[in-house]
């Protein structure tokens, strides 16, 4: 049986790699494509803010919760 | 802790990635149960945790335009959008944001963009303090009082609405039609507002959320939901050119964004919903307290007070963050605390 402690450096050193490839992911297409980079990543931004915010929506009305609208408190 | 440590790409740096989530969760919070934005708060905390400046302002506006998507949706589903009062101040700021970004990078070539800005962010949220305590005694004092003696007649959103329905305002150029609140406004009254804050919100990375509704209430008279709902459309335009243009000279750090995002979604639902349970003037003063401690952390990071071995002040993100924390566990208990209460009263009754 392996070693919990060599899975945890196994997940730890996928967990970096995956991190660091996506950061060099980001950096190449930046340097290469700044208009676009900015572009793609304002519409991405947009798109997981309306993604997630639905996801919750969705999750709470499942749930059985209804969020109101948020106005001031009196 | 390193389990939970990420890399930055354009910070150039390791982050813990839990400070991030609930950074974008506090802020949620806030947004969701004051109803307005949370730039004010991302943008000086980022900054104390030793972003640079330039990329703390082009995170924060990336952060806003995320997070306003939702905000936004959900007025414009309940009607508060007024779009043509929207899109006028809304494309006006993205001049404003054009000309905020233009002065950070000439800061930032002269070296001074974090002294410069984050000098400008202490008075600016002393006066934020100052305009929410004023607006939370007035109210508390007009309540005490006999209600509806005389004054102007309230909105829907509890504020009161002097201008609504009564024909032009500030009638000099041409002017626009909004039927939101029944007045012909000065396209140029619009364009000058949408300027104005479009520039501090480009050179601060903030939504302006906090200019615009009172703009909207007390100037145009716009009834508070939709001056809410309409500024949210307003911030979601200047921040998502804002996070384009920043982004274009590689200011946003994308990966702080999406991980505040996290949090900030849930954050922002628990926020809404408070609003049922929590009400009171209480939580509004404590909520200008909580600004003061952000602008008294800005001022201890200036001054590097307690710095650490690179001679950042350690003390700055803890004051900031932790009024942030205070503010939500606040809510959040109180909702808890009503809740619990409701259930205890339908089991006793």
């Amino acid at each position: 049986m392996p070693d919990p402690a060599q899975w945890l450096f196994a997940a730890d050193l996928g967990r970096t790699e995956a991190g660091a490839g996506f950061a060099g992911f980001l950096l190449k297409a930046y340097r290469s494509h700044p208009t676009l980079y900015a572009l793609a990543s304002v519409i991405g931004l947009l798109a997981a803010g309306a993604f997630l915010g639905w996801l919750t929506e969705v999750a709470l009305a499942l749930l059985g919760y209804e969020t109101q609208n948020a106005d001031h408190v009196e | 802790m390193d389990a939970f440590e990420t890399f930055l790409p354009f910070v150039g740096t390791d982050f813990n990635v839990l400070i991030l989530v609930a950074l974008g969760f506090a802020v949620g919070v806030l947004a969701g149960f004051f109803g307005m934005g949370g730039g004010w708060v991302i943008t000086p905390a980022l900054y104390s945790f030793g972003f640079p400046m330039q990329l703390a302002i082009g995170t924060g506006l990336g952060s806003i335009t995320a997070q306003g998507t939702l905000a936004t949706m959900k007025h414009r589903k309940m009607g508060n959008v007024d779009y043509v009062l929207g899109g006028t101040v809304g494309a006006s700021m993205v001049l404003g944001v054009e000309g905020g970004k233009r002065v950070v990078n000439l800061l930032v070539s002269m070296g001074l963009a974090g002294t410069v800005v984050g000098w400008i962010y202490v008075p600016l949220l002393l006066a934020l303090a100052a305009y929410i305590a004023r607006d939370c005694l007035l109210e508390a004092r007009r309540r005490a009082a006999a209600t509806g003696s005389g004054g102007f007649p309230k909105d829907a959103g509890g504020r009161r609405n002097g201008r609504a329905g009564k024909g032009k305002l500030f009638a000099i150029g041409p002017s626009i039609a909004l039927s939101s609140c029944g007045v012909e406004v000065s396209v140029g009254l619009l364009v000058g507002l949408g300027l104005l804050v479009g520039f501090l919100a480009g050179l601060l990375g903030t939504g302006g959320g906090f200019a615009l509704v009172p703009a909207f209430v007390y100037l145009i008279g716009t009834p508070t939901l939709v001056a809410v709902g309409t500024s949210l459309l307003c911030v979601l335009i200047s921040g998502a050119y804002g996070a384009f243009a920043y982004g274009r000279q590689g200011s946003v750090e994308i990966v702080a964004v999406l991980w505040m995002l996290a949090g900030a979604v849930v954050g922002t639902q628990l926020g809404a919903a408070a609003t049922r349970y929590v009400r009171g003037y209480g939580i509004r003063l404590l909520y200008a307290v909580m600004l003061l401690l952000a602008s008294s952390g800005l001022v201890m990071k200036q001054l590097g007070v307690v710095p650490n071995a690179e001679g950042e002040s350690r003390l700055a993100p803890l004051v900031i963050l932790g009024g942030a924390a205070l503010m939500c566990v606040v809510i959040l208990a109180r909702m808890v605390g009503a809740l619990v209460r409701g259930r205890r009263g339908t089991r006793g009754g």
